[in-house]
């Protein structure tokens, strides 16, 4: 029987809603099923037939090969094989459910490379004794551990959902880490604060968060004393942490949530509990307070915070706003006012559950009415390293060249300086397109110091195509076969302009692969 | 927002890495801006002009930078009043203000401007701003960047300087209009054609073997060739510009009239500018972004993180003038924030958020060695709220600029729904 023809489904670059995508079918192994997208598109998938069955994996084979690729886009750092399979077998949801129980999903290689980053596991104390003042040094070695471990986490871990929510919650909570003595303190953040709740209640998150030593003193509240008030954290925990700018605050709220957080600060050194929070009561502000609609009466001590924030964490427009950038994260930048709406319901009657959040964005209704592959996102310079190491399954020796690299593209973890964190748009990142291709040259080439990739690796990739099939076989590997016509026909002209398939093309091809529009985008 | 600059961290291994001294940020994720705004009227690209226009060098300090330490009105005595700790004392004072006018100073870490200024080249405008009355980072910036302030939620999400972009033929073939330094487009250049961001020029290059670059970057071209912009746009500039940059050679460029640039990252990215503009390649703009200015704690203006930060910006900008002496004349540097702040003092040694700031403005036609304020005084009922109120809207400096030294009559749309009213800053 002859081999059916392959055909493709491209990467849908039309981010414009005004212009048409150009999607063909795409290459079902399976058979059987047409590859057409979501119905949810309308007028855009007219010319395609058939509208999908978005859904769970179904005995009538409901589920499309797109949409579990689409879900393994969104839910990891970056297409690999592997993951596919695994999604694959598990079927949508049951892929999803798995990722979302990251906890129980083992992560050995990843420990081992963790094993390496003994300041991860350190107190701050510990931290500050070991390599702050008291020895002499600058707090250079947990700032360096902590930005490997965050990269290589994102790359290797098998807990990819987890990682992602990682990533969101931290530029949603930014600290900047450069400055002294964030340096050390962001350390214990990392891991107590968002790691523990990053898929967890977002209540227990914003209360762990105000709490920390590294919030404490990157927004100011460490300086917030009575009669002397700061109100840094006051502001932008109502405008970039819970309400977003247009809550339902003013000025004068401010000022009194400022009063609210006065003598919240921490232990300092060197204190055996430095960097943890401490309430300092001669600190607070006793008198009564009246901001948002609440009356705080005298006295109130710590609880007054306690009590502002829970009332943050469960408000309506909390609820509007966390749902929105949620979806905006895991699916695209858009999305529409519905889905938002049942994302935020879904917040408030779970009190702010993370993984139930994740499961209303990530179910087949959203994806029916907003389907990722009709508004692809850009990957930021971080996601785009992190893809091509795993869809390539690079050898990683050693982080620093990975850091290098994200430095040159202006996207080192914790490197962002002010409180809005990493922006997260096309518009942000998508024109600085030349250190992309830099990137993809000199992974390819091993010019990224500690990452490997070799000629074998490479040709074990594509898996003995031969050389007139070589771009559809990195097509395959690089993004499951979601390139576009366009790109792969450009990598393969490439490729069928040498006599032979050498290594030195095979990297080439590979290289131009990744800097190819279709590989920007997820 | 966080409170430090950045020039402080002192590891090796990191000091040629964090290219940022700066606050990068588009906050914009809807809508493709790459072409001129639906509203815009067709109009005729205006070239109103002898000559080619100035290049428009702009400065956005991140964060809120104080004005009233950077030029200090110690002749007002309700700031001694509203800041016992932090107000620069006067001329003659230890670590007083270096006086301007007798009633304005420099704070002593500004003083190279005094060079500019005793030219008569650099003008400061105080008590200027945007006059949207949001106190928050992110709005104010989005606003002053888009020049749409108190019209609440609009669909303008193009930078005004890149409508003037978009309304003004090119002065070379249109390829590279400009850059920002940096990694990530600002808004105020979001829409603009032919404009790049770029963290280093003199490293712009294309990657990989000089053999099989022709035929990769083909391939790339070819690639682009169709796709969606920004990144179509993007992908074809930068091939453009590449060839382009490799012209100049950066690492071996000598500034002029013995003018040094200090090491920081703000310093290098103008020194690589003043080569950029000397090797008139048909750039007219160059934006820099300077982040860490939101001092709520610990001001430090004498010798804290403050005058750290005006050490750094204004030994930059003195380097820029002396290296651009011969073409001073064809540029303007601006320098701008997204708002001042509040005349007294916190408990804290710092300050909150503001209001009317002040602005910098140096150029070889600017009619500078002045202080230009309608001052209101600081007295606590000659205030807005506590916080210095804006005489002079910040477009009227910038409208002037943009119709007489770079020659673009078309006002309304750079600055929709606003009338400027000049203020005479240009000769």
């Amino acid at each position: 029987m002859a081999t059916p023809t392959p055909e493709r489904t491209d990467v849908l670059t039309a981010r414009d809603p005004l212009r048409a995508p150009t999607v063909t079918r795409r290459l079902i192994l399976q058979g059987g099923l047409t590859g057409a997208v979501a119905a949810g598109l309308g007028a855009r998938t007219a010319a395609y037939g058939q509208a999908s069955q978005i859904g769970p994996a179904t005995a009538a084979g409901g589920v499309l090969r797109d949409d579990i690729l689409t879900l393994v886009n969104h839910v990891t750092q970056g297409f690999t094989r592997a993951s596919y399979e695994e999604a694959k077998s598990l079927g949508f949801e049951g892929y999803l459910e798995s990722q979302l129980d990251h906890e129980n999903i083992p992560d050995v290689e990843m420990d081992a490379v963790l094993a390496q980053f003994p300041t991860l596991t350190m107190t701050s104390k510990e931290l500050f004794d070991t390599y702050g003042p008291p020895a002499g040094g600058n707090g250079i070695q947990p700032l360096v551990e902590l930005r490997a471990a965050t990269v290589l986490r994102s790359i290797i871990s098998k807990r990819q959902l987890f990682e992602r929510m990682v990533e969101f919650w931290t530029n949603h909570f930014n600290v900047y880490h450069l400055d002294n003595p964030l340096r050390i303190l962001k350390t214990a953040e990392d891991r107590d604060v968002i790691r523990a709740h990053a898929l967890g209640n977002f209540g227990d998150l914003l209360l762990a968060d105000a709490r920390s030593g590294a919030m404490i003193v990157y927004l100011d509240n460490i300086a917030n004393t009575v009669g002397n008030t700061n109100e840094n954290y006051a502001r932008e925990v109502m405008e970039l942490h819970t309400f977003g700018v247009d809550g339902p605050y003013t000025e004068q709220d401010i000022q009194e949530l400022a009063r609210v957080f006065t003598g919240w600060t921490i232990f300092p050194p060197p204190n055996q509990s430095y960097g943890n929070f401490r309430f300092a009561v001669g600190a607070h502000d006793n008198g009564p307070k009246s901001l948002l609609g609440l009356n705080i009466p005298a006295g109130g001590g710590v609880g007054e915070g306690e009590t502002v924030l829970a009332f943050l964490a469960t408000h309506v427009k909390t609820a509007d706003f966390i749902a929105r950038k949620m979806a905006a994260w895991l699916l695209s930048y858009d999305p529409p006012q519905s889905l938002v709406d049942r994302v935020a319901r879904t917040f408030l009657s779970t009190g702010g559950d993370i993984k139930s959040m994740v499961r209303e964005i990530m179910s087949p209704q959203s994806f029916a009415e907003y389907h990722p592959i009709a508004h692809p996102k850009l990957r930021r310079p971080g996601h785009f390293v992190n893809s091509v190491l795993r869809a390539t399954g690079a050898t990683i020796n050693a982080p620093g060249g990975i850091i290098q690299s994200l430095a040159l593209m202006g996207h080192i973890p914790f490197d962002w300086l002010s409180p809005d964190g990493y922006p997260d748009s096309i518009e942000a990142w998508g024109h600085a397109v030349l250190p992309r291709w830099d990137f993809a040259a000199r992974v390819f080439r091993n010019q990224v110091p500690g990452v490997q990739i070799t000629g074998p690796q490479l040709f074990g990739l594509i898996g003995g195509a031969p050389q007139a099939e070589v771009a559809r076989a990195i097509d395959e590997v690089l993004m499951g076969g979601a390139m576009s016509a366009t790109d792969v026909a450009e990598v393969q002209e490439y490729v069928d302009s040498y006599p032979n398939l050498t290594g030195s093309v095979l990297r080439d091809a590979f290289a131009l692969a990744a800097s190819s529009p279709s590989f920007q985008y997820y | 927002m966080e409170r430090h600059g950045h020039e402080a961290h002192h590891c090796d291994e990191y000091a040629t890495l964090s290219r940022r001294g700066f606050l990068d940020r588009s906050k914009l994720a809807l809508a493709a801006v790459a072409t001129a705004p639906v509203w815009l009227p067709k109009i005729a690209l205006a070239r109103g002009g002898s000559g080619d226009p100035d290049v428009l060098v702009t400065v956005f300090l991140r964060g809120g930078m104080d004005g009233l330490t950077t030029c200090v009105p110690y002749g007002d005595p309700d700031l001694y009043t509203a800041r016992p700790t932090l107000a620069v004392q006067p001329p003659g004072m230890p670590d007083g203000a270096v006086d301007l006018d007798g009633f304005f100073g420099l704070a002593p870490a500004a003083a190279p401007l005094l060079t500019p200024y005793s030219n008569g080249h650099l003008l400061i405008v105080h008590a200027t701003g945007s006059t949207d009355p949001s106190r928050s980072h992110f709005d104010a910036m989005k606003f002053m960047e888009t020049a749409t302030p108190n019209m609440g939620v609009t669909n303008i999400t193009s930078g005004w300087l890149a409508r003037h972009l978009q309304t003004s033929a090119p002065v070379g073939n249109g390829t590279f209009r400009g850059l920002a330094h940096g990694n990530l487009m600002p808004t105020m250049l979001n829409g603009a054609p032919g404009v790049l961001p770029i963290a280093d020029p003199a490293s712009f290059a294309f990657p990989g073997s000089p053999l099989t670059a022709p035929l990769r970057r083909a391939t790339i071209s070819d690639m682009y060739a169709s796709a969606e912009d920004p990144l179509g746009t993007a992908a074809l500039g930068s091939l453009a510009t590449i060839d382009l940059l490799d012209t100049i050679d950066f690492a071996g460029y000598t500034p002029a009239n013995g003018a040094v640039y200090p090491d920081s990252v703000f310093a290098q990215s103008l020194r690589s500018t003043a080569a950029l503009i000397k090797a008139q390649v048909g750039v007219e703009v160059a934006h820099l972004d300077l982040g860490g200015w939101d001092h709520h704690n610990q001001m430090g203006p004498i010798d804290g993180i403050l005058a750290g930060l005006l050490d750094t910006l204004t030994k930059a900008i003195e380097a820029f003038y002396l290296d651009m002496q011969q073409a001073i004349g064809r540029v303007v540097l601006v320098v701008q924030s997204e708002f001042g702040r509040r005349v007294a003092e916190n408990g804290s040694a710092g300050l909150d958020h503001g209001h009317g700031n002040c602005m910098l403005v140096l150029g070889g036609h600017i009619d500078g060695g002045r202080v230009l304020a309608q001052w209101p005084g600081l007295a606590p009922d000659q205030l807005g709220n506590g916080d210095l109120p804006i005489t002079i809207d910040y477009r009227d400096i910038l409208a002037e600029i943009v119709q007489i030294r770079l020659q673009n009559p078309n006002l309304g749309e750079v600055f929709p729904n606003y009338s400027p009213n000049f203020q005479g800053i240009t000769v």
